[in-house]
């Protein structure tokens, strides 16, 4: 989008994509150019904002994984302390208990 | 098994689960050896303060979670004694410390899974791009996974207490004992 002289005039087009190429629309000139020019920068305030709001809000929610994230890995870790101070051990993904020589008794699906 | 804590001994929280690890990595086999798993539960009994640690990490999340995701006072407020609530109906008043760690992460997962299903009927009701919806509903896909797989835990966890008959006596500070384990007879 933007002005383009040609002459001793300014004329307003507005750029769009179709399919592979750009493809430019007139829009106009004086007065009524202008007042195009105006709501397209409205709007790229509007798209601008709202890009920013969303990378804002997206940020606000990384925060918030994070410190979801730090109680699962410190459950995790002491999960696995308690389980393998108890006997446990993982054998292929699964959890078994060591049985006094009788073999390995699966308990479940280990995390 | 009786082993006494040293109540002096409170190092950095982080730094002594990251110990923990470091020895879990060499008794997570088959055949470990006994002075490693010696050297686990030592560790264990040395750093009581971790379950309370880790349980105050959940309890934070969840402070911070709702404050920064629901304005509304009241419905704050409703969230968090559904959380105290959800805490009670898994028994944690009387759960031993290795289960109220978990229940601790299934309150959190539940709040989570509230909080991404309240965002989710929020976006809805708007006009997003299509990238953002796809977005509210993978988080919405991976918060139910993360609960359920929290409740599976629990569960595998404490049929495991049930059955061992091993207890593990830590000394809090103040000279009061906890059993980590339930009664084998529960």
């Amino acid at each position: 989008m933007g002005w383009e002289r040609r002459g001793n005039g300014s004329y307003y087009y507005r750029k769009r994509r179709e399919g592979g190429r750009v493809v430019s629309d007139y829009c106009g000139t004086g007065e009524m150019a202008e007042i195009f020019a105006m709501l397209d920068a409205i709007q790229r305030g509007r798209r601008e904002e709202a890009r920013e709001a969303w990378r804002r809000e997206r940020e606000a929610i990384r925060a918030d994984d994070r410190l979801v994230a730090d109680v699962g890995e410190a459950v995790l870790t002491l999960t696995r302390a308690w389980m393998l101070a108890a006997g446990c051990h993982t054998h292929h993904g699964t959890w078994r208990r060591r049985c006094d020589g009788d073999g390995d008794e699966p308990i479940g699906i280990a995390r | 098994m009786v082993m006494e804590t040293n109540p002096l001994a409170l190092p950095d929280d982080k730094a002594a689960l990251d110990e923990i690890k470091a020895v879990i990595d060499r008794v997570n086999t088959e055949a470990p050896a006994k002075s490693d798993v010696r050297a686990l539960r030592r560790l264990l009994v040395r750093y009581p303060g971790l379950w309370r640690f880790a349980g105050d990490l959940a309890h934070n999340a969840m402070t911070e979670v709702l404050s920064n995701v629901i304005e509304n006072a009241l419905l704050r407020e409703s969230v968090r004694r559904g959380w105290d609530e959800l805490r009670d109906e898994l028994g944690y008043q009387i759960a031993p410390p290795l289960e109220r760690l978990l229940i601790d992460q299934v309150a959190l997962c539940w709040i989570r899974l509230f909080v991404c299903e309240w965002q989710y009927t929020d976006k809805a009701h708007r006009s997003i791009p299509l990238s953002q919806a796809d977005y509210w509903e993978r988080r919405l896909s991976a918060a139910q996974r993360r609960f359920l797989r929290a409740i599976e835990t629990l569960a595998r966890v404490r049929r495991i207490v049930r059955k061992t008959l091993v207890q593990v006596n830590i000394a809090e500070q103040g000279g009061q004992q906890v059993n980590l384990l339930a009664d084998a007879q529960r």
